[in-house]
């Protein structure tokens, strides 16, 4: 018995085509985007860093508080 | 002639969704080196250079060596012992400065024991107004427009201690951080 080959829809054919546009279509924006923006970001902001060390001398400690910034200028 | 049936029409959409697909990666993989090759007339090219923000600090730590209860010190002015920033990228800056470690144990930024500010810039707008250290949130602005072209482009940063009269003795260890920001 001979076999028989069955065809496709023509559903198939056109859903298809409309996935080959539109992959292709974003294919098409993809490069686009990239070639437009590859190389061009920017830096807007760096930080570094500083240190302040003293050594404080004398009395080990003190039991006499102070009011905020009482006697500095 | 003889007419495609639908089956090769599948076969044909199939081979092109593959094909677009491919390219589609293969132009970005390849896409810098693609960008080559030999001209034989005349030929313009455009760039566009990015725009960086990029800071430095030398002489980065400041050591007031010993001091006293009560006793205060600067590192502006005669001392000139300062933290030299300088701009590094390509862009004007706006540089803040922030705690990230307390100098002191017994006060906690922000507080008029430990303060800082802007001094002798080569260039944009100096703020050489002492101001407390503060904590990360509201950090203090040290300078705006710092210029980015050599030999105008660095300045620096004063600071003025005074030790606690309730600190404990020994030695401290105050962190700042300091934020480069495009203007």
């Amino acid at each position: 018995m001979k076999r028989v080959k069955r065809e496709v829809s023509d559903k198939v054919v056109f859903v298809l085509l409309v996935v080959a546009f539109v992959i292709s279509a974003l294919g098409g924006y993809i490069v686009y985007d990239y070639s437009h923006n590859s190389g061009d970001e920017q830096v807007m902001e760096d930080e570094v860093g500083g240190m302040v060390i003293l050594n404080v001398v004398g009395e080990e400690n003190s039991v006499e508080e102070v009011e905020d910034n009482e006697g500095i200028e | 002639m003889k007419v495609l049936n639908n089956n090769g029409l599948v076969v044909l959409l199939t081979v092109a969704i593959i094909a677009s697909v491919s390219g589609t990666f293969l132009s970005i993989n390849f896409i810098d080196d693609v960008i080559t090759g030999a001209a034989t007339t005349t030929g313009n090219v455009t760039i566009t250079v990015s725009s960086t923000a990029g800071c430095s600090a030398t002489d980065a730590i400041i050591a007031f060596g010993n001091l006293a209860q009560n006793e205060s010190n600067n590192t502006g002015g005669a001392n000139n012992d300062t933290i030299h920033i300088a701009n590094t990228g390509n862009t004007n800056l706006d540089v803040t400065a922030e705690t990230s470690v307390n100098l002191f144990s017994q006060r906690d930024a922000p507080s008029a024991f430990w303060r800082i500010s802007c001094y002798l810039a080569e260039s944009g707008s100096c703020n050489t107004t002492e101001h407390n250290v503060q904590e990360a949130s509201n950090a203090t602005s040290l300078i705006t427009s710092l210029d980015f072209n050599d030999g105008t482009d660095d300045f620096n940063v004063s600071i003025n201690v005074t030790v606690p009269d309730n600190e404990t003795a020994g030695a401290k260890n105050g962190e700042l951080t300091f934020t480069c920001t495009t203007s």
